[in-house]
């Protein structure tokens, strides 16, 4: 298993072009495409993630991670689906309407791809009635939103509204993220969840998908 | 008084402690060898793509006084609506990067770059501000040469979608300005094209006027806190 160890060491160095090389090494060697996911890929996402929570790394460290997971993932992926096995699970993000800031929504879904999960990304001015609308269409279970503005977080409410009035609570959950709100103001409105940072994220989708 | 400003390339180009405070870095950090590089690369691919431009136009109280009225005739509840009147001479400004930048930072990502993407986002972002500082000293180098202020006044921005200004503010700010001259459009959530830009009011007057105290409903729950490095900007000065 020094092959997968490898996988997980470089992709917490960044090395894209060596996590590449050893996935396809691995394949070669016969090790299953979910034992590379699982033991190589995230458990490297993983470590990197904690260490960018306890600050020991930086953003640019964790982003050079995830493309070296993408990296890995590019080879494996047409195996997992021709094998039918499928992601640990569906989520819709996107920064809110009237919400242009995206950075940190998009590092939100590429530390759940890289937790396993399948990541539609709606991207930036997202209406509350589109990502409802997604979410029934793909069958995600939990909607994530983000905002920067304190003038557009208000907007995050008109989601909850909208789960509730065609009796989707409960079966799609709601998280939200951003500068502006808080724990407190999660409550405020109704969502299920406000995360902290991206790692934290990650943690409560499991929590919500457990 | 409307014009298209030629911003010199060199007014929109930030620090470094800037970006990395963009990209959650402390100014105290030793920065491994890989995100100088890092550094490097994506502020390479910035002067090659900015492409920086500014429109301004003064706008009388009234005007103003319109602009931040919303439906029923009322006017918002922000910081700018409580002090716009203190100020003595006031202008629209509009900023952007251009296209090529914006467009280049999606590629990055779509192509699995997030590091250099989100990082050359950083750059911009901090540049942007720097076109917003640059606006903000030539309205007040402009009135100066007019003689209309005397050494204490200052000129600072303030944009829709802070300090309690909603961000649908911004369609009105355009009615008046008229950014298509320099590129820019605005979509039905208001929002702006290409992304990297920014918009807002310069008020100059005296400087007091801009010392705000933060007991507005809004900054209980702000944690941008612009209001308080606009200050730091001017005291700076002193």
């Amino acid at each position: 298993m020094d092959i997968i160890n490898s996988i997980s060491t470089q992709l917490i160095s960044g090395n894209d072009k060596d996590v590449a090389s050893d996935t396809k090494k691995a394949l070669d060697s016969g090790i299953s495409a979910e034992t590379i996911l699982n033991d190589g890929l995230i458990m490297g996402m993983n470590i990197i993630g904690d260490r960018f929570r306890d600050h020991e790394v930086f953003l640019p460290d964790v982003l050079m991670a995830a493309k070296a997971m993408y990296a890995g993932m590019e080879l494996i992926k047409p195996i997992l689906i021709k094998s039918g096995i499928s992601s640990r699970g569906k989520i819709v993000i996107g920064t809110i309407q009237g919400d242009l800031h995206d950075i940190g929504k998009n590092l939100v879904g590429i530390m759940l791809k890289g937790a396993g999960y399948e990541v539609i990304d709606l991207g930036h001015d997202v209406s509350p009635e589109k990502f409802v609308e997604v979410a029934k269409e793909t069958g995600a279970t939990i909607i994530g939103m983000s905002a920067l503005l304190t003038t557009t977080m208000a907007n995050m409410k008109e989601v909850v509204k909208i789960l509730k009035n065609e009796n989707l609570d409960g079966k799609i959950r709601t998280i939200i993220g951003g500068a502006p709100v808080s724990d407190q103001y999660a409550s405020d409105i109704g969502v299920d969840k406000y995360s902290f940072d991206a790692g934290n994220a990650v943690d409560i989708v499991k929590e919500l998908m457990a | 008084m409307r014009e298209i400003l030629k911003i010199p390339h060199d007014a929109v180009i930030p620090d470094v402690e800037e970006v990395m405070k963009l990209q959650g870095i402390p100014s105290d950090s030793i920065l491994p060898p890989k995100i100088t590089d890092l550094y490097k690369r994506a502020f390479s691919i910035f002067i090659e793509t900015k492409d920086p431009k500014g429109l301004i136009g003064e706008v009388s109280a009234t005007d103003l006084e319109n602009i931040l009225t919303i439906a029923g005739g009322n006017i918002i509840n922000s910081v700018i609506s409580s002090m716009f009147k203190k100020g003595t001479n006031l202008a629209l400004f509009v900023f952007t990067l251009g296209t090529e930048i914006s467009d280049t930072i999606n590629n990055l990502f779509a192509k699995n770059e997030f590091a250099l993407g989100s990082m050359l986002d950083s750059i911009a972002s901090a540049s942007a501000d720097r076109g917003g500082e640059y606006g903000e000293k030539f309205f007040l180098n402009y009135l100066r040469d007019l003689g209309s202020v005397s050494p204490d006044h200052r000129a600072l921005m303030y944009s829709p979608g802070y300090c309690g200004w909603d961000i649908t503010g911004q369609k009105k700010l355009f009615r008046y300005l008229k950014p298509g001259d320099i590129g820019i459009s605005i979509n039905e959530s208001s929002l702006m094209t290409p992304i990297k830009s920014i918009s807002g009011v310069i008020i100059s007057g005296k400087k007091d006027i801009h010392y705000l105290k933060e007991d507005f409903d809004f900054c209980k729950t702000c944690t941008g806190k612009n209001c308080r490095e606009r200050i730091l900007r001017i005291k700076k000065e002193e």
